[in-house]
Formats: C-alpha cells, structure tokens, sequence
C-alpha cells in the first residue's frame, strides 16, 4: 500500500533515518476530488441563491445575467478541486523514523514538522462517513503544544489503525540518558 | 471565630474569616449604588436592598466551608443548591494571594487557587488571616513536591521532578523594580506612549487652520474667527485630556507595579506587587517553558528592558498576553542574567546572536517598496476626492513620503532578526519596534516545524516554529527567515537533542543567579 520513495530534495529526512518517507495511499487522491467536488457543489449551490436572489429582481441592474456568477464560482472550485488533489499527493510524506515523525506537506504554503515521539500525548485516528466509502483514516498525534501539529491523513484504515497502536504504546522515557 | 488557624490545614471543615462579609458587602456596593440611583434615592428602597444583600452575604458566609484533606481542597458553599468543589492536590498549578484595600484595612488575604484545565480561577476563599494563608499556599505548593513522582508528572514535559535541594529552602530576592524604573516603564511602557507621541506628531506637523477648517465644515459652521476660537481652545483641551491620560497611565502604571519584588524559594518564583491592592502570585519553575525579554526603542536607549515568562497551562495572570510578567523593568544586564538564571543557563550578559542570511533584508526591503507603492495608489485614489490635487500629484507624494519610513523599518526588522544554540538552549529574536528575545531549554520543545511561503521560497528561506507547551494565546517562538538548509540541519539537530536531553535541561536544574 505505502510506497517508499528515494531522497530527492533537501526537505527529504536523511537517508540513515531506519522510517524512508512514504507517500500517502494513492485512494486519497480520490477520496479529495469527490470530497473536492462535494464541496464545489455546495458552495456553487450557495451562490446560486445569491445569484438568483442579486441579479433576478434586478437589484443589481445591467450586470451579469442570472447564472454566470454561479456557474464562474462552480467553474473555478471544479477546477481547483480537479487540479489540487494530485499536487497535494505528490507533495505529502510522512516517515516514522527511529525516533520521530517526519511530515512534509503543503502546496503553497509548505511546511516540514518533526514531532518527537516522545512528545506524543495522545495518538488518535479520524474517520469521516466519505472516508469510510473508502476505506481511509486519518492519524492525528498531540503534543502539550496547543493546535494538533500532525496530521497524516489518506491512510490505510487498518494502517492507521496499527499505527495509532505502535505509537500509543510507545514509552516515553525509556531510553533515558542519565 | 474561634476556629484555630491550623484547624482547616487540618481537615476540619472551616468558615472564612468573618471579614468576607465585609468583603463581599463591598463588592457589591457599587451594584447597590447603581440600584438606589436607578430607584431614585428612594431611602425605603435602598435600606430594603440593604438588608436582603446583607442577608443573603451573611447566609452565603455561614454555609461556606473549605478545607485542607491530604489529596485536595474541598469547598462546599450554595444557599439553596449546596455545591461542592474539589481540587486535586496535583492540579493546583499556583495559589495565588491578593489584598484589596478593604482585605488591608480589615487585615486579611484572598486566595485564589488556579489548576490545570480550568479557565481561570478554580478556588476562591475571598478572606482568610494571612498566616493561614500562607501555611496553605506552602502546604498546597511544597505538599505537591513530596508526593513528586507519584501523581505529579506534568505531561508536557514527561520529566519527573529531581531531587530538592535543601538549601533552596530560604527565600531569595532575585530583582525588584525601583520606583524610578516604575516611572519609566510607564512612561517608556506600551502603546498610552506611541499614541501621545503620534498626537503629538501630528499636532505639530498639521497646521492649525486646518484642523479649525475641517472641524468647522464638520460643524457645518462657515469658519468664521469665533468659531476658529472656539475651536482652538476646544484643541487645546483635547491635548490636555490627552496629557492627562498619559500621565494617569503613567501613574496606574506605578501603582500596579509598585514595590514589583521576584524571588525564588524552593523553585518556585514569587512575584509580589501593587500598591492599593496587594498581589502575591507564584508560579512553578519547572512549568515554565520559555523566557522572553522585550525591549521597545525607548527601553533600549534607557538600557531597560522587561523579562516575562511563558508559563504552561494558564494563560498569565499578570502579563494579559499568554504570558507572565516577571519583571516590568529593570536595567538590561540584569534581566539578561534573570533569563539565564531562570532557566538554567550559564554566563552573564546578552546573548550572542547569528544574524539571518540578507536576502532576508532584501525581502524586507521589497516588502517595505511594495508598502509605499500601495500607500502611493491609495493617496492617488483617496486624496483628489477631498482636496485640490492631482491623482499623479498626491499618489507620488504619498509613495515618496513613505518609503524612506517603510525602508527604515525594514531595515529596523532585519537587524532584530537573530537565532542561536547556546549548549542546552535556543535563541530567537524578532520584532520591528519591540525587540522580543525568547530563551528556551532544548528540553523543552514538542514539535519543530518549518514553514515556507512562497515569497521564502524564491529567496531559499524557511521560518523554523519552536513549539513548546505555551498558553494558548501565547505567540509560538520561531526563528524567522533562515536559510532553508540551515533551518533543516537545526530542525534535525534539535529533534535529536529533545529526544537526548529530555531529563536534562537546563530549566529543571534550578537556577543559578551570578547577581541578584
């Protein structure tokens, strides 16, 4: 299911780290551009109301007609939900390395977060209903810092699942130097 | 009244000092006042309001009881429906003592109990004999540190507690604020400061005629000399209402602060201050996370600077910003020797600091011409509609008269830029005009992550977020603007480090002050 990819830019964690980055399941890909387009639809839905509603009674006079500022705003969500999905798969790693996880992600705005095994409060994993159709789960880790800083989602349900376990289970202090 | 002191310490269930009625009847004698205005000084009225409110403070007295059991604070109070509060011995994070004006006549203390996870104030016992409030801050606060080990494991730092050292027992005064330095904070202090010299400024630079014209076309009068009269000494007053602020401020500034004394005894910290009300807070070393020294412009020139703590689980008390004050002012080198004291690092004096690579001054730079550009488009968009000039006119102007500003500024928030790894400790500096130094254990990070806008990207830069177990509404110490390279071999080295110096850091092996 996981793919381990090679090192390939300098944001790649090094390669004599035991976890190699592996990409997300390639079903998340799918999983966005119907999340993506459920979204689109909705948001289209809405504008269409305002549509209906600004240039129908002509409160807005010798604008646009009806339709053209629903159907721009379904046109341009259609297309970034169709056009996102596969830059944001081919940008997202995660690696569980000897004693941390390593995320990569972010399409313009990119980041690169550690987060030290150690440090993990709670380990929790997300499944929404569409997530479930395909069979996805989310893994969430918590640190004492406030907002969750990791997040892997399109994962595997049973993945996610082992692996919420192996770090749940992982004991903190026990290589205590001292 | 005849409860011995050490009675509740002991288990027995004990009412508050009889001064709480007094205490509670002031608290709600403005509420009173607001009621007999809004009745009419109608006296019937008011003495009936009286008593009801005397009666049920008087109810609420003899139904409160608190006590001390050996694993938590037990409070039981309520008139109709009896509640009970208990708070764990371990959740206590600091316990807290005020005195009002009322609490010093009447010679008494308010202790304030705060724990993990709740907002605010868990516990309040509004009037207790100082002793005893003393003896169950100890006994809350040192009672916790025997049982350290058992229950007592923070888990934002997974580190157990090592071993006391007997001779920390005593107090020691760390720093106090002079009343000179009071002065100055408060004159120095924040933003009462930048607003009455942006008046000021203004004032100076806008003739006066103009100020009369436009408040009389405002006024809808034709600006004729009386009105212009008028008008003058209308400005006049509005710079003396505005002088008396700032000198109010100035004043609130001392009181609040007043006699600001930090010691430390037994690793916690105490900060005493105030004078009309009294403030005794604590706070825990081992939850402090990280240090941070501000420095505004003025504060620099004077050699002043103030420290202040970013403390896990609250947001401060004192400090309003996700942080606690540790000291509003003091001379420069020895707020730099606090902050290493504090958190356990060695030396004396400033920190020596790498500066970022200057493509981080040139985006600054770019940033600062892209700043005047649009300030430039604005004038040419906004200013024709108000007065006789051309668009090209006012938007060149505009442009012109902010770009050497922005070009300082920028300049300004490049050079305040600085990182460093000292040993056990990170570094990070940032700010345009309030200069903020943030100092933490390397064993005290959660997470490390570096973020790239795509403006960082052109010029190979990242942004690398200390995350630590700060407030909430505490900003995350971040170094900003590294060379991207750079900031991944530190990401690398300080997630080895958390992992190796977890039970060692700096914080945890109490402080040590060269001066105090």
């Amino acid at each position: 299911m996981d793919t381990a990819v090679e090192p390939e830019t300098l944001e790649e964690p090094p390669r004599s780290e035991t976890g190699l980055p592996r990409k997300l399941d390639p079903r998340v890909r799918t999983y966005w551009w119907v999340r993506g387009g459920i979204r689109a639809v909705v948001i289209a839905g809405i504008a269409a109301v305002v549509d209906v509603g600004l240039f129908l009674p002509r409160i807005l006079p010798d604008r646009l007609p009806t339709g053209v500022f629903a159907g721009g705003v379904a046109l341009v969500l259609l297309a970034l939900a169709a056009a996102l999905p596969p830059i944001a798969y081919a940008r997202w790693r995660y690696a569980l390395r000897e004693r941390d996880l390593w995320i990569r992600r972010g399409i313009l705005l990119r980041s690169v977060s550690v987060i030290p095994y150690r440090r993990l409060q709670f380990v929790d994993t997300e499944q929404g209903p569409l997530a479930r159709l395909f069979g996805l789960a989310e893994l969430v880790v918590h640190t004492a810092a406030p907002g969750t800083s990791g997040r892997v989602p399109g994962l595997d349900a049973e993945d996610a699942e082992r692996l919420r376990e192996r770090l749940a289970h992982l004991e903190p202090d026990h290589d205590d130097p001292t | 009244m005849t409860t011995p002191p050490e009675g509740p310490l002991r288990g027995k269930p004990s009412r508050l000092h009889i001064a709480a009625v007094a205490v509670w009847v002031g608290e709600s004698a403005f509420s009173l006042v607001v009621a007999l205005v809004v009745t009419g000084m109608h006296w019937p009225i008011g003495l009936g309001a009286f008593t009801a409110l005397l009666l049920t403070i008087l109810i609420r007295f003899l139904r409160f009881r608190w006590r001390l059991e050996p694993d938590a604070v037990v409070i039981e109070e309520g008139m109709l429906i009896r509640k009970r509060r208990v708070i764990r011995r371990e959740r206590v994070q600091t316990v807290d003592l005020e005195r009002r004006i009322l609490h010093r006549i009447l010679g008494v203390v308010e202790v304030r109990i705060e724990a993990m996870g709740a907002g605010g104030t868990e516990g309040t016992l509004a009037a207790v004999t100082p002793r005893l409030a003393t003896a169950l801050r100890e006994e809350l606060l040192e009672g916790r540190q025997a049982h350290q080990g058992t229950s007592e494991r923070l888990p934002e730092h997974g580190v157990p507690e090592p071993s006391q050292v007997p001779e920390a027992a005593r107090e020691t005064v760390l720093a106090r604020a002079t009343p000179g330095d009071l002065v100055l904070a408060g004159i120095s202090g924040g933003r009462v400061g930048v607003a009455a010299a942006l008046i000021g400024f203004l004032f100076q630079t806008i003739p006066e005629t103009w100020w009369a014209d436009s408040v009389g076309r405002i006024l809808q009068q034709a600006p004729d000399p009386s009105s212009v009269i008028g008008i003058r000494v209308l400005a006049v007053l509005v710079v003396f209402a505005l002088l008396g602020g700032f000198f109010l401020s100035v004043v609130a500034t001392v009181f609040v602060h007043w006699d600001f004394t930090l010691t430390v005894r037994d690793r916690i910290l105490g900060v005493r201050r105030g004078l009309l009300t009294e403030h005794s807070d604590t706070v825990s070393l081992r939850r402090i996370q990280a240090v941070r020294i501000e420095e505004n412009p003025v504060r620099r020139l004077l050699r002043r600077a103030s420290l202040r703590a970013v403390v896990a689980g609250r947001a401060g008390g004192s400090g309003g910003e996700g942080t606690d004050l540790l000291l509003p002012i003091g001379p420069r080198d020895q707020v730099y020797d606090l902050a290493r004291g504090i958190m356990g690092m060695a030396g004396t004096g400033a920190f020596p600091l790498r500066r970022m690579p200057s493509r981080a001054r040139r985006r600054r730079m770019a940033r600062a011409v892209m700043a005047s550009l649009a300030v430039g488009a604005g004038a040419a968009l906004l200013l024709p509609a108000l007065l006789e000039v051309r668009a090209t006119v006012a938007g060149s102007l505009g442009a012109a008269m902010t770009l050497i500003p922005f070009l300082l500024l920028a300049e300004l928030a490049y050079r305040n830029l600085g990182w460093a790894e000292l040993g056990d400790h990170v570094v990070v500096r940032e700010g345009v005009m309030n200069r903020r130094t943030t100092l933490l254990p390397v064993g005290r990070l959660q997470a490390l992550e570096i973020t790239q806008t795509p403006f960082q990207r052109l010029a190979r830069l990242g942004t690398l977020h200390l995350r630590v177990a700060r407030p909430l509404m505490g900003a995350t110490p971040r170094a900003l603007d590294l060379d991207r390279k750079e900031a991944g071999d530190w990401q690398e080295a300080l997630a080895g480090q958390v992992v190796a110096r977890t039970t060692e850091t700096g914080a945890l092996r109490g402080p040590r002050f060269g001066r105090s």
